[in-house]
């Protein structure tokens, strides 16, 4: 009996995705097979092998774990298996062969597209947390291709091992193998296309804003070719507090491994709140923000014991003042005194800082000199 | 020459062949052709192996037929009873370069083959038969019979073969004929191990042209050891046999030509039959031998003559009155296993308990007395460095590490003169009370000592899940960039159905890609 598209693509993707592992890529899952998926199960997932799923879950699970309590959900929901097959869809295109043709872009464009909007942004906390779970893997997802020389030619393998007969007797065939692993930034950038209908870039942006929380997991990013900035999903997620802990773990940490790639994470983040305050932000959702650098900051400074180089954050403490700071981030002025090292009475910076603007979109008022 | 048989074919030139129930031309007595005698016994041992030989040898015959050329050639005579029995047997010979005849008197016929299946008849009959005539497609010839051989004798006369030392299995039961001279000392080998050896003595004429009559103790050892094997073996005068069949036995690292257990009809119920390799000949026992226990032939000497007599015994009128004390041991120490602390260090050793690593503290008991801590644990009471060391002499009596008792009593006469039930652990410390008994049931596990009490708290869970139902609000519903129209107000309802169109197909006027069937060629392609 043939295995099931669903238990397949759990099988394959998902839980190798989440858990590590070889995420198998093989194809172009259409809206028929996604459909298919999700209708005949009525959405319940009653229909798929047991196993299956309960390994999905559990990789899943544990991409949660070190972000906070999760509840014990046995399924999978909908809309996060079809952002799977959307990125699933996505990877499929990176093939150096597939991408290649104009036609297959604008199909895949289209039902990529069709799904995206199905699947919508996160409405609940549930669903941001299950994305992310089911996507988190994305930030350290890479291809290794290998390109095999040998006495009579060479070949090459792209995401695949070459046969072993082909690199046996390395010496006395003159086999040389040279493997190059691209990472998930670097699989994308071929996505980009002059014209528009087949341009796939931007799904995979949209695609990504579409998991707030592996959005910001990957915020360290080069400008090309996916850059970041703050999306309204990103926002509403930082209103959820267990959530927004969530996202301050992810931003300080493993990701961000030595303190270079750390200030690297806090220069993005910071640059994105200035770009974002120029561009529109409302009230609350800069409020937000400030809450948000506001946290940083303070569990940044706890774990190093002295005040980290946050720009923007230092400078939304000096501006603000220890109290209406301490406020916003939910403490008492004196666990944010002691977390800081500062005295309650900190020395008024000079105008035109960087926590500027963004106070000025919340308007809030500057402590006087 | 001969011809093939046709279905239902009823008159033959041969005599004696009728059709059997198949339609095959078959007479009473079917005759196996072997050029010569090593491919004769290529034939039984062939046989043999595949379990035709065993229901050939009731009615079988081994002729030496001497041919018109004067050359000697080998007749096996069966009994063809069916063409199914016949057709292993041909199946057998054929293997071994024989040819098969079936027939009855003097004219034999060529048994059926792939080109005849219902057999072959004679063309025409010899005129001058001779005393077996066989009738072949390549020739018809009239044989001579020079003379019979028995199969017993000739599976007697033939020697064991060696066998590669990495085919020889370790053998269930051996037997091993040892030469008179050495009967007694293995023998009184084997008794002195308690080795499952049975002895018996045979005697065997050596044969030929002598009468001598040889001797020789025959053991059977059940289930032997693989050194008892190696020792017997390695002995000059004694040869190892393993059996093979119920009443042969072949000398061991060999192997008969004929498999034996084919052959059991040829030896009598009782005898039994040692094939010797190294031409020496099967040494051939008409009666199995009986078999005594190892054990009951060994001679046992007693040393001294007569037994004491009328010892009287006289009760215990008094004792020595000796001190109890411990004296330092001659022998090394034992296992530490108990452990007596003062009772001042109480808390140094509950410090200690502390650090210990669970696995060892869960193996040490405490009881607590007015005056000192005992603690009993043969694998942990060691690791701590306070109070005497104690080790176990037996039944519950505890002496200090490297002492003895003075006198030298049994831990069980000590607790009998001290008149301390079983249930007690006794500590030898010597001085005006020299024994300290403390009950078993006062030592309790260690790890319910450390902490007298353990104050709980319940708390309850404040942290909310991170994957909780709780809704998102919408701070921000139009941000710059590529993103405006995903985060549009109509995207940000309610999910829509599986099967809405999206909006950019909408408004390009593409044909409807939806999330269902009917989209055609969606699944798993590209």
């Amino acid at each position: 009996m043939a295995e099931r598209a669903l238990d397949r693509f759990l099988r394959t993707f998902v839980t190798p995705l989440a858990h590590g592992g070889k995420v198998e890529v093989d194809g172009l899952l259409g809206p028929g097979a996604l459909d298919e998926m999700i209708s005949r199960s009525g959405l319940s997932f009653s229909h798929v092998d047991g196993k299956v799923m309960s390994d999905a879950v559990s990789a899943v699970r544990a991409q949660l774990t070190p972000l906070g309590p999760a509840t014990d959900f046995v399924t999978l929901t909908p809309d996060a298996v079809a952002l799977g097959v959307a990125w699933y869809n996505l990877l499929a295109m990176t093939h150096p062969e597939v991408v290649k043709s104009d036609r297959l872009r604008r199909t895949t464009r289209t039902w990529i597209l069709g799904m995206l909007e199905w699947v919508g942004p996160p409405q609940t906390a549930a669903e941001v947390a299950m994305r992310h779970g089911l996507c988190a893997g994305l930030s350290t997802l890479g291809r290794v291709d290998t390109q095999v020389t040998f006495w009579a030619g060479s070949a090459q393998y792209i995401g695949i091992n070459p046969p072993n007969r082909l690199v046996a007797w390395k010496s006395l065939r003159n086999v040389q193998e040279v493997r190059t692993r691209h990472d998930l930034l670097d699989l994308l950038a071929p996505l980009a296309h002059p014209l528009p209908e087949c341009d796939l870039l931007p799904l995979a942006v949209h695609a990504l804003a579409l998991s707030p929380l592996t959005d910001l997991a990957l915020c360290d990013r080069l400008d090309q070719p996916v850059p970041f900035r703050w999306t309204s999903p990103m926002i509403s997620m930082l209103v959820d507090a267990p959530l927004r802990g969530a996202a301050v773990r992810i931003a300080l940490g493993p990701g961000a491994r030595g303190a270079e790639a750390l200030a690297k994470r806090i220069t993005r983040l910071e640059t994105a709140t200035v770009q974002a305050s120029y561009h529109g932000l409302t009230l609350a959702a800069a409020e937000m923000l400030i809450a948000f650098h506001l946290e940083l900051l303070v569990f940044e400074a706890l774990a190093r014991e002295s005040v980290p180089a946050m720009p923007l954050a230092v400078d939304l403490v000096l501006r603000l003042g220890v109290p209406r700071a301490s406020q916003m981030c939910g403490l008492s002025p004196e666990t944010f005194t002691r977390a800081l090292a500062i005295g309650e009475r900190t020395q008024p910076p000079a105008p035109g800082g960087p926590a500027s603007t963004l106070l000025a979109v919340a308007r809030i008022a500057e402590v006087s000199s | 020459m001969i011809e093939r048989v046709v279905l239902h074919q009823s008159r033959f030139r041969t005599p004696g062949l009728v059709p059997d129930a198949r339609g095959v031309a078959l007479g009473p007595t079917g005759l196996v052709l072997l050029q010569s005698a090593e491919r004769l016994v290529s034939f039984l041992r062939a046989a043999g192996e595949e379990g035709a030989l065993d229901e050939m040898l009731d009615a079988m015959r081994i002729l030496q037929m001497l041919s018109p050329l004067r050359t000697r050639e080998m007749i096996v005579e069966v009994q063809a009873s069916s063409s199914h029995r016949m057709d292993r047997i041909s199946a057998v010979a054929r293997l071994v370069g024989g040819m098969v005849f079936t027939g009855s008197g003097r004219h034999f016929v060529k048994y059926r083959d792939a080109q005849a299946p219902f057999g072959y008849d004679a063309g025409e009959l010899l005129a001058d038969p001779g005393d077996i005539a066989l009738y072949h497609d390549r020739f018809s010839q009239a044989y001579k019979l020079e003379r019979t051989l028995g199969v017993r004798d000739l599976i007697l006369r033939l020697a064991p073969v060696h066998v590669p030392r990495a085919r020889v299995e370790a053998p269930r039961m051996i037997y091993a004929l040892t030469r008179i001279g050495l009967g007694e000392s293995i023998v009184g080998y084997l008794a002195r191990w308690n080795a499952p050896a049975r002895v018996a003595l045979v005697e065997w004429e050596r044969g030929g042209t002598s009468t001598e009559v040889e001797r020789a103790y025959l053991l059977q050892l059940q289930q032997p050891q693989q050194r008892f094997v190696q020792l017997l073996r390695s002995l000059p005068g004694v040869k190892v046999f393993v059996p093979d069949g119920e009443r042969t036995a072949v000398e061991y690292g060999h192997r008969h030509p004929i498999p034996l257990s084919s052959c059991a009809p040829l030896f009598a119920s009782e005898e039994m039959v040692l094939f010797r390799a190294g031409g020496d000949g099967a040494v051939v026992l008409p009666q199995r031998p009986p078999f005594i226990d190892v054990q009951a032939v060994t001679t046992i000497a007693a040393p001294s003559g007569q037994p004491v007599a009328n010892v009287k015994l006289k009760p215990i009128e008094a004792s020595f009155s000796l001190p109890l004390t411990v004296v330092p041991a001659t022998t090394p120490p034992r296992r530490v296993s108990a452990l007596v602390v003062d009772g001042s260090e109480r808390d140094a050793l509950g410090r200690a308990l502390a650090v210990l690593p669970p696995s060892a503290l869960a193996r040490i008991q405490a009881a607590f007395t007015e005056n000192a801590i005992y603690l009993y644990g043969p694998e942990g009471v060691q690791n701590l460095p306070l109070g005497k060391l104690y080790e176990e002499i037996g039944a519950g009596v505890f002496v200090p590490l490297g002492m003895t008792l003075s006198p030298p009593l049994p831990p069980e006469v000590l607790r009998q003169i001290a008149r301390i039930e079983s249930g007690f652990r006794v500590f030898v410390t010597g001085g005006a009370y020299p024994l300290t008994s403390v009950p078993e049931s006062a030592f309790v596990p260690a790890t319910r000592l450390l902490v007298s009490d353990i104050p709980v708290h319940e708390d309850s869970v404040i942290t909310p899940p991170l994957d909780g139902d709780r809704p998102l609000p919408d701070l921000w519903p139009t941000p710059p960039g590529m993103l405006a129209a995903m985060t549009s107000p109509g995207a940000r309802g309610a999910l829509p159905p599986p099967r809405d169109p999206s909006a950019e197909m909408l408004a390009s006027g593409a044909p409807s890609h939806q999330l269902g069937p009917g989209t055609g060629g969606e699944g798993h392609g590209g």
